[in-house]
């Protein structure tokens, strides 16, 4: 019952083919103290291999349920997803074969070294042998982990630490990759690297979507941006597009005018609880 | 992808493995702290009692001694034979006094009632032998104006003496000597002087009934008609039905030491780490997850059990501690039983594990792990006491109850009778246990759950807070009733009482309600439970007091026999003493309605309410229960107090209110209370005959309990 299924074979990264693909994604829940919270009202979007998409809003938009309901951490509660033609509901365990994620909250195992919880998470993707090997290696050289990777991960300094995660993260050399506000808490060198690592991603031709409340990461990295607000997706496109959709010039003012320019709803649905709040509020599992 | 990679449970339960051997913690709790505890505990203990024997053995007794009106008086042949073998009570000091008024108040006493026991509780006078050595056959009655009679021996002993010795003729036979020493037993010098006096005298009643004997009829005619008992059971049946009685609850509590760190390392503590989150995006399925876990947690439980275990053969075989069952190190026991003991031993560690890693999966952090622990040992050891009551045996119907099977399957084992349909059924069914509490833990595997049970939610934390500050007032209400209660009662009774009940637990149950945490809009007097329950309710709960009494009374057999309460606690005749000739009345007020209506307002009202918010109704049922044992300060009431908390929890859940749990705890206050001191025709007796009525009207009270309560309640 506990062998490792498996795997279906996956697709080949083809440039300009849709990795990630999300419509009316829905996500509700239940909340015994708010009633009925809609954190997601219906995203709409598709991410493409070679490309960066950035997910763009503001605390509580609803960017961490998004792309937790695409890493099939929670379950839709309607619309569908689909990752690299892999329905996330329907198959999860494929889906994460073909993913690599990281966010703030995705720790390490404090007494592993870093080799170990690399070794570890290559051998929960199915690889052994010779091949997790020279994978450790390969991750080992990419992010230059050799003079701590042998180091307990308790002991090692918050950029280590990221560093080392991002290897976890890329071992098995998924085709796509979800990062949940990746540089959040990172000082100026580690965001460096993250940066320069996603950037890396995208040359190796593998979609890379994170999610972002720093307009400068995501104008300076994104091939597309998405703007959420609200629960749901206000505008898409790159960001030439976005400023001939608004007529502003900076991606701060296309930000501003596409959120005050939107209709505002409660994220809990005042019908169940009986109420008349009116602001958006911080909605759905982190 | 690469072939021969190993299977996700495998890798799962070697990688928290290897994170368990490097936690300094986890090494200590499943291997320092089982393989040092015995040396440790046995060392020091044996050290401490030598110390106390050789002090008390050393101290000088003061000995106020009054032969006079003994037949033949102060120079007859036994009060000087008397007087003798107290002086070789060494070290003493013997001082003669006079206890004419003693005897003459006592005598009065004894013409009264003669036929109650003897006592020796709360500083009461205590009678020895008489001349023919029959010491407890025919005690003084101390019942009237008992008072009077310990001030006037109190103030004969005087700040010096630590004993009266007195003689009087024995009223059942003219001319002999009943003697009869009188200390306080709160005292530890005259326990001590007791102690030897006593055995002197008892020796000279035997030298003297000899004696007699000899004079009258040249011989002793009984000699040869004794009996003689033989014990035909071998070493190994000794060994095994000693083993068998104290193993199964052993190896549980150790599993449960060393086993529940694990558990909430590679369970809340990952949850804390923010490691689930990652686990639970790879291709792993959450039952594979939880099978590794469950593996590493039983593999730290099986090390703490086997280290413990040979740690504890070690002290019996260097003799540092004096184990049943364990003489010649338990080598006695032939290996087939040794081997069908460790198989049911092996499915019962398989369960309480299984239940570990689901509790300890249930928790968001790792402290609410350590709060649900208790709770769970005794859910666990309650029906693993069952191997205490001899007429319990293994059967189809009992192996495969959870932990009451593998109990008596154990217990079996060990003597040598465990038969192989049974063992097997008792091994399926609770590796069958464990694998239903197994799928439930791979539920708990589940982001979406993890992520709503995690604290970062408001109603998360506002339900962590409530469920924490019922948590605290439980542990600070009980705490103060040990400490500032008692002290007030033992200073003052009915004061003491009236401050305890009226004053104290109200101002308490005001305090933590209005001082809990709740959601908004919430009234803080909703928590106390006042809301008026439905006739069904009420009637239902009054019904259930006979079984209550009854299943109370099962439940402190059952503690009994685990640890047995000190003879002078057992003693109905100290209820008498406490009680004395206060009224029905008093009794009722004191002792059943204040505490019915007091302890139901404080730990069904407010810490209920508040501890409700944050945990679900097994969780509560369960801590109500330990709480309500550890307010009532006794270890050796502590299961039965377990059991009525938990039943009365989960009545006052069902109906929402408190008062159907005031008018069963005050009606089995006052049966239990007035019953022991003989003011209802025999609580026990009248609940006995009873018979299947109070069956019948528990199943009676359970319907109308089943009933829906009168409305939502406001929490």
């Amino acid at each position: 019952m506990n062998q490792q299924p498996e795997a279906l074979p996956a697709r080949a990264p083809v440039e300009g083919r849709i990795a990630i693909l999300a419509e009316d994604l829905q996500k509700e829940f239940e909340d015994p103290e708010r009633g009925t919270v809609r954190a997601v009202r219906g995203v709409d979007l598709d991410a493409r291999y070679g490309e960066i998409y950035g997910l763009l809003g503001p605390n509580g938009a609803g960017k961490t349920t998004t792309l937790r309901m695409l890493a099939t951490i929670i379950a839709p509660s309607g619309g569908r997803a689909e990752i690299d033609g892999v329905d996330v509901t329907r198959a999860p365990l494929e889906v994460r074969r073909r993913i690599g994620f990281l966010s703030g909250s995705t720790g390490l195992y404090p007494r592993l070294t870093g080799r170990e919880t690399l070794r570890y998470f290559g051998e929960l993707h199915g690889l052994s042998g010779a091949d997790l090997t020279r994978r450790i290696d390969e991750v080992i050289g990419a992010f230059d982990l050799s003079a701590f990777v042998d180091a307990r991960c308790e002991s090692l300094s918050t950029g280590q630490k990221q560093r080392v995660n991002i290897a976890r993260a890329v071992v098995h050399d998924p085709p796509v990759l979800i990062l949940d506000e990746p540089t959040t808490g990172l000082d100026i060198l580690a965001s460096s690297d993250m940066i320069d690592f996603v950037e890396s991603r995208r040359a190796a031709g593998r979609c890379v979507l994170f999610s972002t409340h720093i307009l400068s990461e995501a104008e300076r990295l994104c091939d597309r941006i998405g703007i959420i607000h609200g629960g749901r997706m206000l505008a898409a496109g790159s960001l030439a597009e976005l400023r001939a959709l608004t007529g502003a010039e900076w991606l701060a003012d296309v930000f501003k005018r596409l959120v005050k320019g939107a209709p505002v709803e409660p994220a809990v649905d005042a019908a169940a609880l009986g109420a008349t709040s009116g602001s958006a509020s911080e909605a759905g599992p982190r | 992808m690469s072939g021969g990679a190993r299977s996700t449970w495998l890798l799962v339960l070697t990688t928290e493995l290897r994170q368990l051997i490097r936690d300094r913690r986890a090494v200590f709790a499943a291997v320092l702290l089982p393989a040092l505890l015995y040396p440790l505990i046995f060392f020091a203990s044996g050290k401490l009692e030598s110390i106390g024997e050789k002090t008390m053995a050393e101290r000088e007794v003061v000995a106020r001694v009054d032969l006079s009106a003994a037949p033949g008086g102060v120079d007859g042949d036994v009060a000087v034979r008397a007087r003798e073998a107290l002086a070789a009570c060494a070290p003493i000091r013997l001082e003669h006094f006079d206890g004419g008024e003693l005897l003459a108040l006592s005598a009065m006493d004894a013409d009264s009632q003669p036929e109650l026991p003897a006592r020796d509780a709360d500083g009461q006078p205590e009678s020895s032998a008489d001349s023919r050595g029959a010491a407890d056959e025919s005690e003084p009655d101390l019942e009237t104006d008992r008072a009077a009679l310990r001030t006037l021996a109190l103030a004969l002993l005087g700040p010096d003496a630590h004993v009266l010795v007195t003689a009087r003729p024995a009223p059942e036979v003219p001319g002999r000597t009943r003697f009869e020493i009188w200390y306080d037993v709160q005292d530890d010098v005259a326990r001590e002087g007791r102690g030897r006096m006593r055995t002197a005298l008892d020796s000279l009643g035997d030298t003297l009934r000899v004696e007699a004997r000899e004079q009258l009829l040249g011989g002793d005619p009984g000699a040869g008609l004794r009996p003689r008992d033989v014990d035909v059971a071998s070493e190994a049946d000794r060994s095994g039905a000693a083993l068998g009685r104290w193993l199964p609850f052993l190896a549980l509590l150790v599993l449960i030491s060393g086993g529940a760190y694990a558990a909430l390392a590679v369970f809340a503590g990952e949850r804390e780490s923010g490691t689930l989150e990652t686990l639970l995006v790879q291709p792993a399925r959450p039952r594979a997850i939880a099978l590794g876990k469950f593996g590493a947690v039983l593999a730290a439980g099986i090390v703490t059990v086997a280290v413990n275990l040979t740690s504890l053969i070690a002290c019996a075989v260097t003799g540092l501690a004096k184990m049943p069952g364990f003489n010649g190190g338990g080598g006695s026991l032939p290996v087939e039983r040794l081997v069908s003991a460790a198989v049911v031993l092996l499915a019962s560690c398989a369960l309480l594990t299984a239940l570990l890693c689901l509790v300890c999966g249930r928790a968001r952090t790792f402290r609410e792990g350590q709060m649900l622990l208790m709770p769970v040992t005794f859910a666990v050891i309650l029906p693993t006491a069952i191997v205490l009551r001899p007429e319990a045996q293994l059967s189809l119907a009992t192996a495969w109850i959870p932990f009451v099977g593998s109990g008596l399957g154990l217990r079996e084992a060990l003597e040598g009778d465990l038969t192989l349909l049974l063992g097997a059924l008792v091994l399926v069914s609770h590796l069958g246990w464990a694998l239903l509490l197994l799928g439930r833990v791979a539920g708990l595997l589940d982001g979406e759950r993890a992520l709503r049970d995690s604290e970062s939610g408001v109603a998360g934390r506002l339900a962590q807070k409530a469920a924490h500050h019922g948590q605290t007032s439980a542990f600070v209400v009980a705490m103060a009733l040990y400490l500032v209660a008692g002290t007030a009662q033992r200073a003052h009774l009915e004061g003491g009482l009236v401050f305890t009940f009226w004053v104290l637990l109200p101002l308490a149950a005001l305090c933590i309600a209005r001082l809990a945490p709740r959601p908004a809009g919430t009234a803080w007097h909703a928590d106390l439970g006042l809301r008026p329950p439905t006739a069904a309710h009420l009637l239902g709960a009054v019904l259930l007091v006979p079984a209550l009494v009854a299943l109370g009374q099962w439940w402190l057999g059952v503690q009994l026999e685990l640890l047995p309460m000190p003879q002078e606690m057992l003693q109905t005749s100290s209820l008498d003493a406490f009680f004395g000739a206060r009224s029905t009345l008093w009794i009722a007020f004191f002792f059943a309605l204040s505490p019915g209506l007091w302890e139901e307002f404080v730990f069904r009202g407010a810490i209920l309410s508040s501890m409700r918010r944050g945990m679900g109704a097994v969780r509560l049922v369960l801590f109500q229960g330990m709480w309500f044992a550890f307010a009532h300060s006794s270890v050796y009431r502590m299961v039965p107090t377990f059991v009525l908390g938990a039943l009365f929890a989960a009545i006052a859940l069902r109906a929402r209110s408190i008062w159907p749990t005031v008018a069963a705890h005050a009606a089995y206050n006052g049966i239990l209370v007035l019953g022991a001191n003989g003011r209802l025709p025999s609580s026990w007796d009248a609940i006995g005959e009873l018979g299947h009525w109070s069956h019948f009207l528990a199943a009676v009270g359970l319907v109308l309990l089943i009933t829906p309560a009168r409305r939502a309640p406001a929490r």
